[in-house]
């Protein structure tokens, strides 16, 4: 599965610390992209990579916190590193609860930050594929009639065949012809694979 | 030739000389005339024919000159031929009337005889000069001699008549003085004398010489002047003399001087001036004893009786001035005895019976009132009425129209008015009042003060005519005397009101004066206390007894004395009505004591000499309290300094995290970028500049950051945190109970003291409380309590805790609370939190907020324990 190239997003805005992030940034061969404020950022049009945010806390306009909320009311997962002149505890643990990766305090170490943004791109990469993959199975699952998703849904509840009938008021057989077909369309190998799928799949649910 | 020339001269000379003497005889105006030796005319000049009125000499010729003479004259020329004659002069003075005119001339005669050539009288000259005038001269200077002679006389007579005039003062021992003056030169056996009385047109006798008095002659008799020997005598200003009585009587009137025995008398005038004022009368008991010259004497002596009989009235006069003198001195006595009565009668009814008794001698009256004119009401009132004469009508107290009487005329022209008949002169109402209670006259007079009317004066009388003018004027005079002291009564009533006023409010200002909680000193020109009252006394700890002996400069702090002084000059040179002056004094204990003093120059007045009042208030109080709040200012402005300071601090640290946050991190990706196997140099290079400039950026916002706190260096002492939190209590007490706050302070015992400074730390204090107070603005449901509390934290550590019981925390703002110009009220602008926090932390310690379990939040700060000795 070959994969974008990933980013990292720096908002600061002051001038020489958005610049030297960049710079450090770019030396271990990252791509960066930088934004002087928050709403700079969210105009713009980012690529579809697995990548990380640096942002500082302090920013005029809307905060760095206020941002974060911001992207998790619009269901964008990028995952956010702090940076902050003075930060104290309660807005780490403010930033650290609504899920920040990192809460730096300037001047950071160098390894810390790049540390960081490795950290948060993984994180970002495998939240990407789990995406895409509960994309993928939605996609399947979508294709799937009423019946044959009623049908799933007993399955992974662990019902039988003959119990599923008697639910949906059809024969056994029925049920078999269902669950052989949602099996091939949901491109389960195993009860236990299709199982599982329906968990993910109920875990997206709201 | 020359003879002939030479007679001719000698004839014309001779002719000359002739004529010359034909000339000189016929100018002259004596009578020449030439005679023979017989005394037979031969010859007359020109001059003596015209004086002797003769035209032609002829008829003359050759008659006896001699026989022109009579008498003696005839045998003094024939004397005085016969002389010349005989060779020598003769001379007489002869009387020859003139021929025509028959003018008396008296001449002067020389008779020289004329001799021819042997010596022997031939003819003789007979010059007359005419010496009437001369002669006549004569004549008159003996007759003015015998005149002197017997004027002489009778002069002396008039002499000792005038001694008798002068000497005599009684007329009866004058006409007797007179009569024996005048026996000398006349026959006196009866003598009186007359006065004219024109009143009755009759001669009163006025004085008989004593022994001749009978019943008819007596003095005080009158004889009418018309058809009477003394009347006639009277009217013609001329002397009467009857020689014989019996035979030339004409008036009725010499029937009594016939009847007397009078046979002949003599009345002379006596004319004063041209006027004729009476007679003087002489008679005799025998026939013709008086001649008309002893009438002219008699009427020279008849001026000098006259003159006499004016001096004696005159004296009468005098006599009578006397009187009238003696009645004035009584009234000027009466006056006098008024005016004492004004002096000593202070009230009007005993003045007004003082001065009516007073009155009463001098101006008879049944009636006296004295009225007031009310200007306002045009009414008079009887102020004062003699109370015996008081009636229903005319009583005190009795007000009455202007138009009611004659006081209004009498009020408005200040003039006085009598009334001698108020039957026919009744004019006002009260006039007829007064008739009707017996009153027929009466006198009203103004009471006048300094040309002003104040009233009346009225007195009546049952008698008619009572008053006369001088009454009036006396009245007047009474009257001024008597408005003087009406005006002095209504100002002594006034004064005796004023003096009860300023007794009662002496009273009083002395009670405000002792009682006044306000000091109160009454001092001299110099500073001298004169009076102090207790208030004073307490302020300055010093009796008054013992401020007496001072002026106000000893009891002043020494820094004012100099300018104190220097108000109170401007005040007594009248620079100034009063001045203000906040000041300290001295205290009797030598502590000091601010007060405030008000003090203003009291204006003299003739008992009491200028005085500076001085109230003094003592503002040690509110100095103190009005310094307290000047350090309290100060130190707020201290504080907003230092907030301000400790805001920009916060700032100020963001600014220089921010280049060196980046100088690190350029640092790191030029280290990170050379260990590399082909590094970008031109890359590390920028990141270099960068960091370089980074670097600068940096220190400028150090140098800045020094450059400020070098400035407001906090001032940092030990001190205990539970009175900087009790005096932030109590500076929000009235916010506490304002919003139904239940306070519950919890201040722990024996906390350690801190290092710090009060005032910042009060101000992060005030600060939680007021935020904590705001925090439940909204809260009705359950109580508003707050809770303040100190304590100790571990061993090092003291804590403050402002806990409420309000909206509580919103987690998600959590951090921002302590954020500059983060703020979640309406009308703030979020600075208090920031500076607090800036302010603890400077202290070395935090300042933060946690969530209560319940309601509310709790903001806290930790402080370390003020070990630390550091400057």
């Amino acid at each position: 599965m070959s994969e974008a190239e990933p980013t990292v997003f720096v908002i600061d805005d002051d001038l020489s610390v958005r610049k030297a992030t960049e710079r450090l940034v770019k030396s271990v061969g990252l791509r960066v992209m930088t934004f002087a404020s928050a709403l700079d950022f969210l105009k713009s049009a980012r690529p579809d990579c697995p990548a990380c945010l640096v942002l500082d806390v302090r920013l005029p306009g809307l905060s760095g916190l206020d941002l974060q909320r911001l992207l998790a009311e619009r269901q964008v997962h990028i995952p956010i590193i702090f940076v902050t002149g003075h930060g104290d505890i309660p807005m780490s643990v403010q930033a650290m609860k609504s899920g920040a990766v990192e809460f730096l305090t300037k001047p950071f170490r160098d390894q810390a930050l790049l540390d960081a943004i490795v950290q948060a791109i993984e994180r970002d990469r495998s939240a990407r594929r789990q995406q895409a993959e509960i994309a993928q199975l939605r996609e399947r699952f979508d294709g799937l009639t009423p019946r044959e998703r009623e049908v799933m849904g007993l399955v992974a509840n662990g019902l039988l065949n003959k119990q599923i009938a008697a639910q949906l008021g059809t024969t056994e057989k029925t049920v078999k012809v269902h669950r052989a077909q949602v099996m091939q369309k949901m491109h389960a190998g195993s009860l236990a694979d299709l199982v599982r799928m329906a968990e993910r799949l109920r875990d997206r649910e709201p | 030739m020359e003879r002939i020339t030479e007679r001719k001269r000698a004839e014309e000379a001779r002719r000359d000389s002739e004529e010359l003497k034909s000339r000189l005889l016929a100018a002259s105006e004596d009578c020449i005339k030439v005679l023979d030796l017989e005394g037979r005319l031969l010859s007359m000049n020109e001059g003596g024919m015209q004086a002797l009125e003769i035209c032609e000499f002829a008829p003359f010729a050759d008659s006896s000159w001699i026989d022109f003479w009579q008498g003696e004259d005839r045998e003094a020329a024939q004397a005085a031929v016969e002389k010349g004659r005989n060779g020598g002069t003769g001379r007489f003075v002869g009387y020859f009337a003139t021929a025509v005119t028959k003018q008396p001339r008296w001449w002067d005669v020389v008779v020289s005889p004329i001799r021819d050539a042997e010596g022997k009288p031939e003819r003789l000259l007979a010059v007359s000069r005419d010496i009437t005038k001369h002669k006549l001269n004569e004549e008159a200077l003996r007759e003015a001699h015998l005149q002197v002679a017997r004027s002489e006389e009778r002069r002396r007579t008039l002499l000792e008549i005038n001694n008798a005039i002068i000497t005599n003062l009684t007329q009866d021992a004058l006409l007797h003085a007179l009569c024996e003056a005048l026996r000398g030169v006349v026959p006196v056996d009866r003598a009186s004398m007359t006065l004219y009385e024109p009143s009755r047109d009759t001669l009163r006798i006025l004085a008989v010489e004593r022994q001749w008095r009978t019943d008819f002659f007596q003095v005080g008799v009158e004889i009418g002047r018309t058809n009477s020997h003394l009347g006639w005598a009277f009217d013609h200003q001329r002397p009467l003399v009857r020689r014989d009585l019996e035979t030339e009587w004409q008036f009725p009137t010499e029937q009594h001087l016939i009847e007397e025995g009078i046979r002949s008398y003599c009345v002379a005038p006596l004319i004063l001036g041209g006027k004729g004022i009476g007679t003087l009368n002489v008679g005799s008991l025998s026939k013709n004893r008086y001649s008309e010259s002893d009438a002219e004497l008699l009427s020279d002596v008849g001026s000098q009786v006259a003159l006499a009989v004016r001096n004696m009235r005159s004296y009468e006069e005098i006599a009578a001035l006397k009187d009238q003198v003696a009645h004035t001195a009584e009234r000027r006595r009466t006056l006098l005895e008024i005016n004492n009565a004004i002096i000593t009668n202070l009230t009007q009814e005993a003045l007004f019976r003082s001065v009516s008794e007073a009155l009463q001698r001098v101006i008879p009256f049944n009636r006296a009132a004295l009225t007031i004119y009310n200007p306002e009401r045009g009414t008079f009132r009887f102020l004062a009425l003699e109370s015996r004469f008081e009636s229903d009508y005319f009583r005190v107290g009795l007000e009455y129209d202007r138009k009611e009487s004659v006081s209004a005329w009498v009020f408005d022209h200040q003039q006085a008015v009598v009334r001698h008949d108020l039957e026919k002169e009744q004019e006002y109402p009260n006039d007829r009042r007064l008739l009707a209670e017996g009153i027929n006259s009466y006198c009203v007079v103004p009471l006048a003060v300094g040309g002003r009317s104040i009233g009346t004066l009225n007195l009546g009388s049952e008698t008619k005519g009572q008053y006369s003018e001088a009454d009036a004027e006396f009245l007047q005079e009474v009257g001024n005397q008597v408005a003087l002291a009406v005006e002095n009564m209504h100002s002594y009533e006034k004064i005796a009101a004023l003096n009860t006023e300023v007794a009662r409010s002496e009273e009083r200002w002395r009670a405000v004066f002792e009682n006044s909680a306000i000091g109160v000193s009454l001092q001299d020109v110099n500073g001298r206390f004169l009076a102090v009252n207790r208030a004073y006394e307490k302020m300055l700890g010093y009796t008054e007894e013992e401020l007496r002996g001072l002026s106000f400069l000893d009891v002043t702090k020494e820094d004012d004395r100099e300018s104190n002084w220097a108000l109170a000059t401007e005040l007594l040179e009248g620079k100034r009505e009063r001045y203000q002056v906040e000041k300290q004094y001295r205290r009797k204990d030598g502590s000091l004591l601010w007060v405030r003093n008000n003090v203003s120059l009291v204006p003299g007045t003739e008992s009491i000499p200028r005085f500076l009042l001085v109230l003094s208030e003592d503002i040690t109080k509110r100095k103190r309290a009005e310094e307290a709040l000047r350090e309290a200012e100060a130190e707020l402005a201290h504080v907003t300094r230092l907030t301000t300071m400790g805001e920009l601090a916060a700032s100020i640290a963001h600014e220089v995290n921010q280049p060196l946050a980046a100088i690190v991190t350029n640092g790191s990706a030029c280290l990170r970028m050379l260990s590399g196997e082909s590094p970008d140099l031109n890359e590390v290079r920028e990141a270099v500049a960068d960091m370089i400039r980074d670097g600068k950026r940096a220190s400028e916002v150090i140098a800045r950051i020094r450059a400020l706190f070098k400035k407001q260096q906090a001032q940092k002492a030990p001190l205990a945190i539970n009175e900087v939190i009790e005096e932030a209590l109590v500076l929000t007490r009235s916010a506490v109970e304002r919003n139904g706050v239940l306070l519950r302070p919890d201040l722990g015992d024996d906390l350690p003291p801190i290092l710090g400074d009060r005032v910042q730390l009060q101000q992060v204090v005030l600060n939680l409380i007021v935020n904590a107070i705001e925090a439940m603005s909204s809260v009705t449901d359950r109580p508003r309590q707050l809770r303040v509390v100190s304590h100790r934290e571990g061993a090092n550590k003291v804590l403050v805790a402002v806990r409420d019981s309000g909206s509580g925390l919103d987690p998600a703002n959590i951090d921002r609370f302590f954020d500059a110009f983060y703020t979640t009220k309406p009308g703030g602008i979020g600075m208090g939190l920031s500076i607090s926090r800036s302010i603890i932390e400077a202290h070395g310690g935090r300042l933060w907020a946690v969530p209560n379990e319940g309601p509310g939040a709790t903001f806290q700060f930790a402080l370390p324990v003020g070990a630390r000795n550091r400057p």
